[in-house]
């Protein structure tokens, strides 16, 4: 082969995301090629910590990697939590798919990405990221003065609402429900929150979600994507919106499968009524409207949800 | 990719060499890394080293490092640990090998407070080096004592690794945590066990051939040297199990709770404070540049396709599902004679727990036996964090090859318990089964 | 003339030790306030868990060169011991010198990019409200690397000196 690239995932091994990543990127565009261009894939942190994923990629410790952008937001300004998703917004992966592919925010993260040095293949759409609570959280209110494990925009958000955010690592989350450090926190879909085993010590799964359909992103070297010929540019491009939907596919199932088994452990859905939660989700809009002052990119990430959301008939 | 053997065996030499040179550690570990990766992985590659001694030096879970040796050098420097040990001597002074019993119960109790394995190892080792040396016990059992009662940290909840672990693995945290305890608790039995025998065979090295006894005023008198070591304890433990303080945070109760203690005896002085925060900067910054060094070390082996060297040797074995187990240990204790924790999950994890899942084995079960390796990685040599951690803590007296010996029986009998755990896996599973 | 340069390297790496040392109680004052700022009035300080990190990158890198100097790096000395000062002379000037300048470089050139480059973009902390400097912690990594170099000359300096001055007393 002329190419090896290796690549860090966002996720452990064998999670549906990874899976993805092995069998509906990596493989699938060596075989596309004719195994011109070969792949290693990594889980996340082998080689790097997600949070300074960017500088390992634009400096070339790994050719590729999946990141979250929601983890630069203190390096780009919010253009990283518009692209990442933000509450209040889209609902369902078709919307967030055509967003991207058929409204143009595509070239918009390309833009935003090339200036950090990073070639921005496009999103990894990633099923939902919610909450999981010690309590049941039934309205607006139940989010006075709980403590609720989250960051960035989210924090904002949870904040107003009148809860105090801490901010932990993935690694003390159990522990921190476990023993009432915190009383909720923000993470995965109902399968990632199973496999941090968070319905031993959290027995309330929040719904709707706050993050109905965030992503990832795949992010490749600059020098390492210019080296590429013009073919197998095609190939990989073609490559990351088969493993994106391929992930989606997958976790439908996963999570359906892993909601019932947390049910069966104990697990109570606690659901808010739609009245509430529109309200709720009008409290966050306002605090992404506002990243229109911060700067260009963000100006027009902010124009483009709005004329989407416009083109889907939900604008007040 | 380059031949994972090559890389492996240059490793292995390249350590092993530097390290009989006598250079210092993480300097050994941070050079040969940066050549290894330069050489097979590629000078672009090298921007990783910054980068993960940031994210290692900014860890918030690491904090407990220099938080715990800070409560562990007030203690010391306010005699709080030589009065604890005059309250042990007083009970147990009739009991050969008595301090050294005492030792592992410490650190036990230690292991449940502390969510990482080196802030144990260092902290006993500053408390219990001096007390013990002093008290009769040879270096031998003092340092065997202390290097492996430190490593239980990992295994009796709470515990860092456990959880990567389990993220890593899909397992259920919460049956870890169960599962870890019986079994922390038997080791820590073994190793008392086996201290008493020391005692009664080698009466010389285990506190002196005349024994003291005490009567009962005398032991009632020496209980106040109990009271603050224990209010101490209370407050950690309390304060991560009411949801006070999380994990990490609980070290800072206890780094702050040893001020008051040192105050209460009218022994706090600012010199003393400043004594103790400059001990605690030696010996973290002895602990993080190594990790530092180790981690980048790791991680060129991870990126080097370590894992496809050992998927090889694995899937290879179509025989017994006990011995493939026994093979898989096995890779695990050689990978714990070179690598630290954290790069042995990446590495391993991934490829074993398929197949330990396949051949019918309990992941949980398989768990606690990996965890227990991992205990053991910390004492064999050439790299094992407590032999180093120890060599930073003892005096000089003390030689590298006194610690070499001393930890020899009790890796012995740590592979006793992973035996144990084997032949009856209820030791393990009894209390996960309960609660689960 | 050797002694000057030892007296004066000495100095400073001592001073900025001694100072850096006391940041573990800064630490320990911010985490409790945390914990009581969240446990009794019900707010969590978004800074405290950035801080306290930040606080230990100095800790480790800006007290690391001190550690080196009081040679608190410690070493297998099982042969190391019975080498004489000249052989261990000879093996720190070269073997671990080399060693050490690679490991070195690496931290100080490509780590104080890591750190320039969080600087030329700005960046904050994305883990609250706070918006803190990032950079200033990234800093202290190249800042401390080139302490740690003017330790390791220290270091080689006393080496030297007790090899060819054999039966003065070595201070480390
Ligand atoms: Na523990
Ligand atoms: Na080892």
């Amino acid at each position: 082969q002329e190419y090896q690239w290796r690549i860090q995932s966002n996720l452990n091994a064998g999670e549906p995301g990874y899976v993805a990543l092995e069998e509906k990127f990596a493989q699938l565009a060596t075989d596309m090629s004719g195994g011109r261009i070969a792949f290693e894939v990594y889980p996340v942190g082998a080689l790097f910590p997600i949070a300074d994923g960017l500088e390992a990629v634009s400096a070339g410790v790994t050719e590729m990697a999946v990141l979250t952008g929601g983890y630069y937001a203190g390096k780009m300004g919010p253009i990283a939590s518009l692209e990442s998703g933000v509450p209040g917004s889209l609902r369902t992966p078709t919307e967030r798919f055509n967003f991207f592919y058929k409204c143009g925010f595509l070239d918009l993260a390309r833009e935003a990405y090339g200036a950090q040095g990073v070639y921005y293949f496009g999103p990894q759409l990633s099923p939902p990221w919610d909450i999981m609570s010690t309590k049941p959280i039934t309205s607006k209110a139940d989010f006075d003065g709980l403590k609720i494990r989250s960051f960035g925009l989210e924090a904002d958000w949870y904040e107003k609402m009148g809860a105090s955010p801490v901010f932990m690592g993935g690694g003390e989350i159990y522990t921190a429900l476990a023993t009432g450090v915190v009383d909720a926190a923000r993470w995965a879909s109902p399968s990632g929150n199973m496999n941090n085993s968070f319905h031993e010590v959290a027995k309330y799964y929040v719904q709707p979600s706050p993050m109905p359909v965030p992503n990832n992103f795949f992010a490749v070297n600059q020098a390492a994507w210019d080296g590429l010929p013009d073919d197998l540019k095609a190939i990989l491009n073609e490559a990351a919106v088969a493993s994106s939907l391929d992930y989606i596919m997958r976790s439908m199932n996963n999570d359906a499968r892993a909601m019932q088994e947390m049910q069966e452990a104990g697990v109570e859905v606690s659901t808010i009524p739609d009245g509430e939660w529109a309200a709720m989700e009008a409290e966050a809009r306002e605090l992404w409207q506002a990243y229109a002052e911060e700067g260009d990119l963000a100006a027009r990430g902010v124009e483009m949800l709005n004329a989407f959301l416009a083109d889907l008939g939900r604008t007040e | 990719m380059p031949d994972p053997v090559l890389t492996t065996s240059l490793l292995f030499a390249g350590m092993a060499l530097f390290l009989a040179l006598g250079v210092p550690i993480a300097i050994a570990l941070g050079g040969l890394s940066i050549g290894m990766i330069y050489l097979f992985w590629s000078p672009m590659a090298l921007n990783m080293v910054p980068i993960k001694a940031f994210s290692t030096a900014s860890s918030f879970e690491y904090l407990a490092i220099p938080l715990f040796i800070f409560m562990a050098a007030m203690l010391q420097r306010a005699r709080v640990a030589d009065d604890l040990y005059d309250t042990m001597q007083t009970f147990f002074g009739g009991l050969r090998g008595g301090l050294a019993v005492g030792t592992i119960v410490i650190c036990t109790l230690f292991a449940a407070m502390a969510g990482i394995s080196g802030a144990a190892t260092i902290s006993m080792g500053m408390i219990a080096i001096p007390s013990m040396l002093s008290r009769g016990y040879g270096k031998d059992i003092t340092l065997g004592a202390i290097a492996a009662g430190g490593s239980l940290g990992i295994l009796i909840p709470p515990s860092v690794t456990m959880i990567v672990y389990g993220i890593v693995a899909n397992t259920s945290i919460g049956k870890l945590y169960a599962g870890g305890l019986m079994p922390g608790l038997v080791i820590a039995a073994l190793f008392c066990a086996y201290l008493m025998l020391r005692g009664w065979l080698q009466p010389e090295i285990s506190g002196g051939e005349t024994l003291q006894r005490y009567g009962w005023r005398e032991k009632l008198a020496s209980l106040r040297g109990l009271v603050l070591p224990l209010v101490l304890i209370v407050a950690v433990m309390g304060s991560i199990l009411t949801g006070i303080a999380s994990v990490s945070e609980a070290s800072a109760v206890g780094a702050a709770g040893a001020i008051p203690c040192a105050v209460i005896l009218r022994r706090c002085t600012w010199a003393m404070l400043r004594e103790a925060s400059e001990d605690t900067l030696h010996l973290s910054c002895m602990i993080f540049w190594i990790i530092i060094g180790a981690t980048a070390m790791s991680t060129f082996y991870t990126a080097m396709g370590a894992s496809r060297l050992i998927e090889g040797l694995v899937l290879g074995l179509e025989i017994n599902r006990w011995i493939i187990l026994i093979a898989m240990l096995s890779i695990l204790f050689v990978m714990g004679m070179l690598l630290d924790t954290v790069g042995i999950i990446m590495i391993t994890v991934p490829i074993f727990v398929p197949i330990v899942v396949a051949l019918g084995f309990d992941p949980v079960w398989f768990g606690i036996l990996f965890i227990i390796m991992m205990e053991i990685g910390f004492l064999t040599p050439p790299f094992g964090y407590n032999l180093f951690y120890l060599r930073g803590v003892a005096p000089p007296s003390i030689r590298m090859t006194d610690i070499y010996r001393s930890v020899v029986p009790f890796i012995l009998l740590m592979l006793v318990a992973v035996v144990l755990c084997m032949v009856a896996p209820g030791i393990v599973m009894w209390l996960p089964d309960r609660l689960f | 003339m050797l002694d000057t340069a030892i007296t004066a390297l000495d100095r400073v790496i001592t001073t900025l030790g001694r100072a850096v040392a006391l940041l573990v109680l800064v630490i320990i004052a911010v985490m409790i306030f945390e914990m009581v700022s969240r446990g009794v009035f019900g707010r969590s300080a978004a800074w405290a868990g950035d801080v306290s990190a930040w606080l230990l990158v100095a800790f480790i890198f800006l007290g690391g060169p001190w550690a080196l100097a009081r040679g608190k790096f410690v070493r297998v000395d099982a042969l190391h011991e019975h080498f004489r000062p000249m052989t261990k002379a000879i093996i720190d000037s070269t073997v671990s010198t080399l060693l050490f300048a690679v490991f070195a470089a690496a931290l100080l050139k490509l780590g104080g990019e890591f750190a320039l480059k969080s600087f030329a973009m700005g960046e904050r902390s994305a883990t609250g409200s706070w918006n803190g400097p990032v950079w200033l912690a990234k800093a202290m990594m190249p800042l401390g690397t080139g302490f740690l170099v003017l330790a390791w000359l220290l270091h080689l300096l006393r080496l030297w000196r007790d090899a060819l001055r054999p039966g003065e007393a070595g201070d480390a």
